[in-house]
């Protein structure tokens, strides 16, 4: 088990090396002069040339690049051109808002979509199933920010204490939250009937029923132990892609979450800030697919004798 | 006559059809069966003849809608049919247990197989979850796997173990009666005959009566002591098995002897019978199975054939017996 | 020989035909899918419309202060928006730039997602190694952020958007092409044209991939509507279709300064988005549904 998990890691990484060279490549072609931008308004054009040469702005991409590579591999990220500060430092400043609004939104996104899935798995073609099916199918085709809007017109404008931005206090997480869980729970629970749908019709659930199971423990033992992994797979990866920082809610409710600090970099075009956030993004974003992975192997026993031969 | 005492599962009148998109599925169309306390009937026919939704149907396991049911299943006197869901599932796995025909896929891959087995007896028993697997363990020993194999996981065993793996949660709690759909159809032949042994061993040390539905005349001969031969959701002949091998009377049950591959005459050529099985969702309104019976009269075509003794065990639905002298071309044995 | 041959068609044209008739028969049985169908030519229908009757100048990027921040009402069905302009006709005409740059890039995404897939998947090995490489790097940045980057990088103009748009769905397009093709080219067929010496290209073209283009055109289309709300998500962020010219998300995040009062502002151009993409969804599922009924919910 160990083994595989230390295989995948070491798989993560050539990954990420691409990734940090296709973000400095496209990174180098932005517009923008980030030496004046850092020698600041008052400065004349011989400082910003001179900044610009001290800084190698003015060398080769792959001269800079390999640059970069070296001073990663010493151990460090480096620092932003903006602030001066430490790259890694910046980005785990603001991780936990992140954090904090993706686990608040998959949370509101399971109490939703599993319970709303299994019974429309269970009484198919009714009324019920019908609805959450279309209110799936409208979740999944609104763009997540104009649903954000949306629940700002209809509930934080008429109920004061609910904030519609900042990241305050408990209530604002609120909003963002139910934003960001919505969309999650469109798929989730198009996810959750299908699976259990599948897994209702298999053999062995009439075998329970035979046995004498009664009907609510066939659906919560017998069959949800199975249809699980197809829905922690759509769980996980809708986690991470929140955790790689849900720029559009952040935007729409001035959430001081990482998606806000890389869309500000790029602005900026602050590359090394961008650079490693990016790469720390698509790190995080990996070993959260890799925990789901890991998740399955104690669900599924067939998977978890395949990992531990 | 049978002494209501001495019956332990009593079909009367059952009829379940499945309305669909395209057509309304006849299954079963008036099947009247009575099994004795410890006695063992064979119910044969071809797939699709109707026999899994009769056993289904003895479990109240039958997905209603689409399906509609009527008639009585009488379980030692109970009608099954009418049970609530409190009752049926109290009974089943308990009164009367019912085996797949598939046994790859008749187990839960996500728990093992002394859950499997410890929950059946579970369910019907207040007793420790230790003392429920240990009796577990003591049933896979009874069936020949070993106490070890307990903590294994069904994808982890063969077909034939699993199969006795189902044989030990289906007989757990010493039901009455055992409803075992082709047991052995899907497992090689040397395995066939260790399953049936192990279900004959069993039901003699339970004194378990036996519905066994198979399409295989063989296993029948092997275990059972009635028969009934069932056509397009109908009993088309049904007595013992004396009365049903050795005097044949329904022409469908001699194209199926007929059709059996005759070891001491190996040149000869197969004679299955011609024609196809009608389409449940057209059933004729005469007899189902005259358009492929070479003694078909125009008579057959228009009048469905009830149910007529022969004898006192022995009862035919065949249109032909009114005809004086009406014998089949295949001769009775002794 | 008999030289009229060429009337009969071969085998493999014949089955496609009746393939695609047998396809169609399906979907149009399929309520979901005929109705996303009529939403998506109605849309598309309104849009060329739009363009046509509406004058650019005078009433799409004309400001009226006079009449700006008016409610919806008789004369204005959207209401106007903050420098006058009729929302309503802004609407209907920025459905060109969500339409065409979304099938451009999803045009795009699906021609090199087929061909990289099917290389990975039809020889394996190395060729796969590689190509799921890349995909995997382009793959884990996300989307939205690999779009501004992209954006922020070659400029803000409607090539550039197809472009980003293009490359950052191609990794679930090649992901889907592969699957489908690993999976035909295991049939024994395969085995056998490529023991008579058929060469791979023509395999490719003519045996592999007429099969393995269910899963591929359902992802593509459900592709459209995820390019349009990236499309949209852009403009929101500023980084999409230049102002003045009309495009949902820009109007969106304009209309959301006007927020408390104007909510109307916000409310019809998103519409306009859910609208579309729900078409599109809607289109992917039918055509799931059709093209193998064993799949069917």
């Amino acid at each position: 088990m160990l083994r595989y998990i230390g295989k995948r890691i070491l798989m993560l990484i050539p990954v990420l090396i691409g990734v940090s060279f296709l973000v400095f490549f496209l990174m180098s072609f932005a517009k923008g002069d980030a030496a004046a931008q850092i020698a600041g308004q008052d400065a004349t054009v011989e400082e910003i040339e001179a900044l610009r040469e001290q800084m190698g702005f003015n060398d080769s991409i792959f001269v800079q690049y390999g640059r970069y590579m070296g001073q990663l591999f010493k151990g460090g990220l480096g620092t932003s051109y903006i602030s001066k500060r430490d790259v890694l430092k910046t980005y785990l400043s603001f991780l936990p808002k992140t954090v904090e609004l993706a686990l608040a939104g998959i949370l509101v996104a399971l109490l939703i979509s599993i319970p709303l899935g299994i019974l429309s798995a269970l009484h198919r073609g009714s009324i019920v199933d019908g609805v959450s099916m279309v209110t799936a199918l409208l979740g999944l085709s609104m763009p997540n920010f104009w649903l954000g809007l949306l629940l700002i017109i209809w509930i934080a404008l008429k109920v004061r204490w609910i904030p519609t931005s900042g990241a305050g206090n408990l209530a604002a997480l609120i909003l963002p939250a139910i934003t960001v869980g919505t969309g999650q729970a469109a798929i989730i629970t198009r996810t959750t009937r299908s699976s259990m749908l599948d897994v209702l019709s298999q053999d062995y659930i009439r075998t329970a029923k035979a046995k004498g199971v009664m009907p609510r423990q066939v659906v919560w033992k017998h069959a949800l132990k199975n249809a699980l992994v197809p829905i922690i797979t759509v769980t996980g990866t809708q986690l991470g892609a929140t955790l790689g920082g849900a720029v559009l809610t952040e935007s729409v409710f001035a959430w001081p979450g990482v998606g806000r600090l890389i869309v500000d970099s790029i602005g900026q075009r602050d590359t090394p800030m961008v650079t490693g956030c990016l790469i720390l993004t698509t790190m995080l974003v990996s070993i959260t697919i890799l925990v789901v992975d890991i998740i399955y192997a104690y669900v599924d026993p067939k998977i978890k004798a395949m990992y531990t031969k | 006559m049978l002494d209501q005492q001495d019956i332990i599962l009593d079909i009367r009148d059952l009829t379940v059809r499945f309305v669909l998109e395209d057509g309304t599925v006849e299954a079963v169309n008036g099947v009247n069966m009575r099994l004795k306390r410890k006695g063992c009937i064979g119910l044969v026919g071809e797939t699709g003849a109707g026999k899994t939704t009769t056993a289904l149907a003895a479990l109240n396991l039958v997905q209603c809608p689409p399906g509609k049911i009527e008639g009585e299943i009488l379980l030692e006197g109970r009608n099954v049919l009418s049970m609530s869901e409190r009752e049926l599932s109290h009974i089943r796995g308990k009164e009367v247990s019912m085996m797949f025909q598939d046994p790859m896929t008749a187990l839960n891959p996500a728990f093992t197989i002394g859950d499997q087995i410890a929950e059946s007896i579970l369910l019907h028993e207040d007793i420790p979850h230790t003392e429920a697997w240990e009796r577990a363990c003591q049933m896979l020993e009874q069936v020949g796997i070993g106490q070890e194999r307990a903590k294994n996981y069904p994808h982890q065993l063969s077909g034939g173990m699993k199969q006795r793996v189902i044989i030990a949660m289906a007989l757990a709690c010493h039901p009455k009666l055992l409803i075992a759909d082709e047991p052995t159809t899907a497992l090689d032949v040397t395995i066939q005959a260790q399953v049936l042994d192990l279900i004959s061993e069993l039901r003699e040390k339970e004194e378990t009566s036996l519905l066994l539905i198979t399409h295989d005349l063989g296993i029948v001969a092997e275990m059972c002591e009635e028969v009934a031969v069932m056509y397009a959701g109908r009993i088309v002949e049904i007595g013992t098995l004396v009365d049903v091998f050795n005097h044949t009377r329904h022409p469908y049950t001699e194209g199926l002897f007929n059709s059996l591959p005759n070891i001491k005459n190996r040149r000869a050529e197969l004679s299955p019978i011609p024609g196809m099985l009608p389409d449940p969702t057209k059933l004729p309104a005469g007899c189902a199975f005259a358009p492929r019976c070479r003694y078909a009269t125009e008579a057959c075509v228009q009048t469905r054939p009830e149910l007529k003794a022969c004898d006192e065990t022995h009862f035919v639905a065949c249109l032909a017996y009114e005809r004086e002298g009406f014998h089949l071309e295949r001769r009775d044995r002794e | 020989m008999d030289k009229n041959t060429s009337s009969q068609p071969n085998p493999t044209e014949y089955k496609r035909r009746s393939q695609g008739q047998e396809i169609w028969r399906n979907y149009r049985r399929n309520f979901s899918g005929m109705l996303g169908l009529f939403l998506i030519l109605l849309v598309i229908g309104i849009g060329i419309w739009g363009n046509i009757h509406y004058d650019y100048d005078a009433e799409i990027v004309n400001m009226n202060i006079v009449e700006a921040k008016q409610k919806p009402s008789k004369a204005h069905p959207f209401g106007t928006d903050e420098m006058g302009r009729d929302i309503l006709k802004r609407v209907i005409y920025a459905t060109r730039y969500s339409i065409s740059i979304a099938f451009v890039s999803v045009i795009i995404s699906s021609v090199i997602g087929i061909t990289l897939g099917s290389l990975a998947g039809f020889y394996g090995g190395a060729t796969d190694a590689v190509i799921m490489r890349f995909t995997d790097i382009i793959g884990s940045i996300p989307s939205i952020l690999f779009g501004i980057t992209v954006v922020a990088a070659f400029g803000q103009n409607i090539f550039i958007l197809m472009i980003a748009l293009a490359i950052g769905g191609t990794s679930a397009i090649v992901r889907v092409a592969r699957a489908s093709v690993m999976q035909v080219r295991n049939q024994e067929y395969i085995e056998a044209a490529r023991a008579t010496g058929v060469k791979d290209l023509k395999i490719i073209l003519e045996h592999v991939l007429p099969n393995a283009l269910s899963p591929i055109m359902v992802q593509s289309t459900l592709r459209t509507g995820s390019a349009i709300i990236g499309i949209a998500s852009l403009s929101f962020l500023g980084l999409g279709v230049s102002p003045p010219a009309p495009e949902w998300g820009a109007m969106l995040s304009s209309g959301r300064a006007f927020i408390r009062g104007f909510s109307y502002m916000t409310v019809f151009p998103g519409l306009a988005i859910m609208i579309t993409v729900l078409g599109f969804n809607l289109i992917g599922d039918g055509l799931r549904d059709a093209m193998d009924p064993k799949l069917k919910k």
